[in-house]
């Protein structure tokens, strides 16, 4: 018997129709809609991210698709089962916008907690959790007591736990809120290769940039509402402007190029030196500092994604 | 695996708390305190009952009211600091999680009582062992204590056709009046038949029967327990003569000094043959001498001896455990219903309801409310206060009823008397408190987990 929702299309990851959420107070007179008639689909292998301001309904929808959350209107369905059914979770790794992790735990500890409630034997889960814990660079902190970490210590043992079952679906709730700019640029490159690998990938996030990186698709909420949603290089897109990057020209080249350019857009055509973002500037300092000092093994440090979360071995930075 | 790992996991919460660190001093406190604090008669026999029931009583109730407050906890914290949120997008169920919780709290009970346990063992045993003992007090704790003797019960007397023809009569002459029901009156006249059996003046006799077991006793043998009172202050010994009688046999023992308190009387081991056991008691006291009472009940009780104090011991804190089990369920399914202190107080509320209502019904029942009899009329407001018990004693019955399943039977003073603690009364205990109660309330707790929404928002709702 299929325990697929009727309505849900086939090889959808996640799929919701018309979804709404009404929190209601005590006398359970309607408060706010978080949610309104929300339709979306992630299909295999995306990264999706859900963008909007505070309060549009980002994490609400989240916590629906995983099942901590029952929908007031609207049907969702992720991995083909409704999202509450525990067959649905297996194949779901999560990163919630809190760690919301046991303190007197280590990571160690963590992962093989996790590990357990996903079945997993005590000979895998303890190579995942070494080979996780290098990934997310906490090798040298694994027996210490969660508790003791900052915060985007625990984000990454957090984003280490929803990758302990090799998962289908990994959902991100904020998952670069206070990291360094190290840390957001391996989260980001570790959502490539988990999308290469064939994984999807739900981000949430308030953080333009980040999505902007990473994300193939995206849909922007605002009072619970889908104000807009494609493809982010469409979306972005100036199609009434074209841009030339070419090395640089003599004075009397450029004079030319310009004169024959002025010649044809019936304009003055602007020209500057392309730049580097402030992060990737960031970036090159702390790696060339790295160099030189010849450390290697903090924290900021973080190793290959794990051969088992795809079929190839891929470095996260 | 998924279970255990969730019971691993609230053993290890427990032990990282400083509540538990907390319960352990007070059990310590609780154990080597009470002999202290509280002597007993000043005899080293009295020494070890206070041991065995007022120590053993006060660790059961300490560790009873954590095991309530922390199963409270254990939900419902998890819940208010969000952690249940990573273990609820796992594949795991609700009711897994439940039992995982429970599984642990009530390791973690077995543990400590265990321990608890062991250190009355070893207190008892270090006492005996103790310079300053004689012989008759070692002895008088070893047969009397360290003892796990099967309670044989006499038959009750046939007073039923006594009843009803005193009762026939009673309303016949118009003693009882019209409006006092039958069931009422039935229970006074038996109160009274009783009360009247109960007297055994010089000169006169009184009869038990006893059903001996099968299986005959271990070493120490069997004896009959006799626990006669006196109906004054009089403490002058009255004399008797025992004659036992079972399958043509007939065994005599004389009794000089029978005064108030507890007599063992040997009974020869062939007489345990699996038939019944006649008992007379003549006495012989002249006839100025005061009437001894053995009131219907326990005033007399064959004992055999079947197993040894350790095995009581361990029989006795597996029921405490039983106890601990269902109190552990009833907090974690309080915690998934409310937030930590609403379960503590709906918990603990719901504990002393049911205790009281038991204490109601049978204060009821020993007709020491307001007694119709006496006010002559059911109406008017002594009437309606009458109308009232009956109102609230009809609701408490069902709760009292409760209650009794989970207490039922003493069990520590029992230990501490060396009687042994029935294996029926353990499985039934193993059934009622530690499956039956519990698989209720995960029945309960699960579902209410499975409905609940577990990242409500608190002030932010996104």
């Amino acid at each position: 018997m299929s325990e697929t929702p009727a309505g849900a299309s086939a090889g959808a990851v996640v799929e919701t129709s018309r979804l709404t959420k009404v929190f209601r107070d005590f006398w359970r007179r309607p408060k706010v809609t978080a949610v309104d008639e929300l339709s979306l689909r992630i299909a295999p292998g995306e990264i999706y991210g859900l963008l909007g301001p505070n309060g549009s309904g980002k994490s609400t929808t989240i916590k629906i698709l995983l099942g901590l959350l029952h929908p007031t209107a609207g049907e969702a369905v992720v991995l083909g089962r409704p999202p509450r059914h525990v067959a649905a979770k297996r194949g779901i790794g999560y990163l919630p916008e809190e760690s919301h992790l046991y303190p007197y735990l280590s990571p160690r500890e963590t992962l093989t907690f996790y590990g357990r409630l996903f079945g997993l034997r005590a000979g895998i889960i303890r190579s995942r959790t070494a080979e996780l814990l290098d990934m997310v660079g906490l090798a040298h902190a694994a027996d210490r007591p969660v508790g003791e970490f900052s915060k985007g210590m625990m984000r990454r043992v957090g984003l280490a736990q929803a990758l302990i079952n090799d998962p289908r679906l990994v959902i991100l709730d904020e998952p670069t809120s206070g990291l360094d700019p190290i840390g957001c640029r391996q989260i980001k490159d570790l959502m490539l290769v988990l999308a290469r690998r064939g994984k999807t990938v739900l981000l949430s996030s308030h953080l333009l940039a980040d999505v902007e990186d990473v994300c193939d698709r995206i849909g922007i909420l605002f009072n619970g509402r889908l104000r807009a949603q494609g493809e982010v290089a469409q979306l972005l897109e100036k199609r009434d402007r074209i841009r030339f990057t070419v090395p640089c020209l003599s004075t009397e080249q450029l004079q030319t190029t310009l004169a024959l350019l002025k010649q044809h857009a019936g304009s003055e055509p602007d020209v500057d030196h392309p730049s580097l973002n402030l992060e990737q500037f960031f970036l090159r300092v702390v790696r060339e500092a790295h160099r030189d000092a010849g450390s290697a093994g903090s924290t900021a440090a973080g190793g290959a994604v794990p051969a088992w979360l795809g079929d190839r071995e891929e470095a996260v930075s | 695996m998924k279970v255990l790992a969730i019971a691993a996991l609230t053993i290890r919460d427990a032990v990282r708390s400083r509540v538990l660190a907390a319960i352990i001093v007070l059990l310590l406190v609780v154990i080597a305190g009470v002999p202290f604090a509280v002597t007993g008669d000043g005899t080293l026999f009295g020494e070890m009952r206070v041991l065995l029931h007022y120590t053993l009583g006060l660790v059961g109730l300490l560790l009873g009211v954590a095991a309530l407050w922390t199963a409270c906890g254990a939900v419902a914290r998890d819940i208010e600091d969000q952690h249940l949120l990573l273990t609820a997008v796992k594949p795991v169920s609700r009711t897994c999680i439940w039992i995982g919780r429970w599984l642990g709290l009530v390791a973690l009970s077995a543990i400590l009582l265990a321990l608890c346990g062991g250190l009355a063992f070893g207190m008892v045993h270090a006492k005996l062992a103790g310079g300053g003992v004689s012989a008759a007090q070692r002895r008088e704790v070893e047969e009397r204590i360290l003892v796990g003797r099967q309670r044989i019960a006499a038959r009750p007397p046939p007073l039923r056709d006594a009843v009803a023809e005193r009762l026939a009569r009673l309303r016949e002459q118009g003693v009882v009046p019209a409006d006092v029901p039958d069931r009422e009156a039935a229970a006074e006249i038996r109160r009274r038949l009783l009360a009247s059996a109960a007297g055994t003046g010089p000169g006169a006799a009184r009869r038990w029967v006893f059903d001996t077991p099968t299986r005959g006793p271990r070493g120490g043998g069997a004896v009959l327990r006799i626990r006669p009172r006196a109906p004054t202050r009089d403490m002058t010994p009255a004399a008797g003569t025992w004659t036992l009688r079972s399958g043509g046999r007939e065994h005599r023992i004389r009794t000089d000094a029978l005064i108030e308190g507890e007599h063992l009387l040997e009974l020869p081991a062939a007489f345990m043959d699996g038939g019944a056991l006649t008992v007379d008691f003549r006495n012989d006291s002249p006839a100025t001498s005061r009437t001894v009472l053995f009131p219907v009940g326990d005033s007399a009780e064959v004992l055999i001896d079947r197993t040894g104090f350790a095995a009581n011991l361990i029989r006795a804190l597996f029921v405490v455990l039983c106890r601990l089990a269902a109190l552990t369920a009833l907090g974690l399914t309080a915690g998934c219903l409310f937030s930590l202190p609403v379960a503590a107080f709906a918990g603990t509320g719901l504990v002393c309801g049911l205790l009281l209502s038991r204490a109601f019904v049978a204060a009821a029942g020993a007709g020491t409310h307001i007694d119709p009899g006496h006010h002559g009329a059911r109406g008017g407001s002594g009437g309606a206060a009458v109308r009232m018990m009956e109102a609230g004693e009809a609701i408490a019955r069902p709760f009292a009823a409760v209650a009794a399943s989970t207490v039922r039977g003493r069990v520590l003073p029992r230990l501490a008397d060396g009687i042994l603690l029935p294996g029926r009364e353990v499985r039934a205990a193993a059934i009622v408190l530690g499956l039956l109660y519990p698989a209720g309330f995960a029945a309960v707790g699960s579902f209410v987990l499975r409905r609940r929404e577990l990242a409500l928002p608190g002030g932010d709702w996104t």
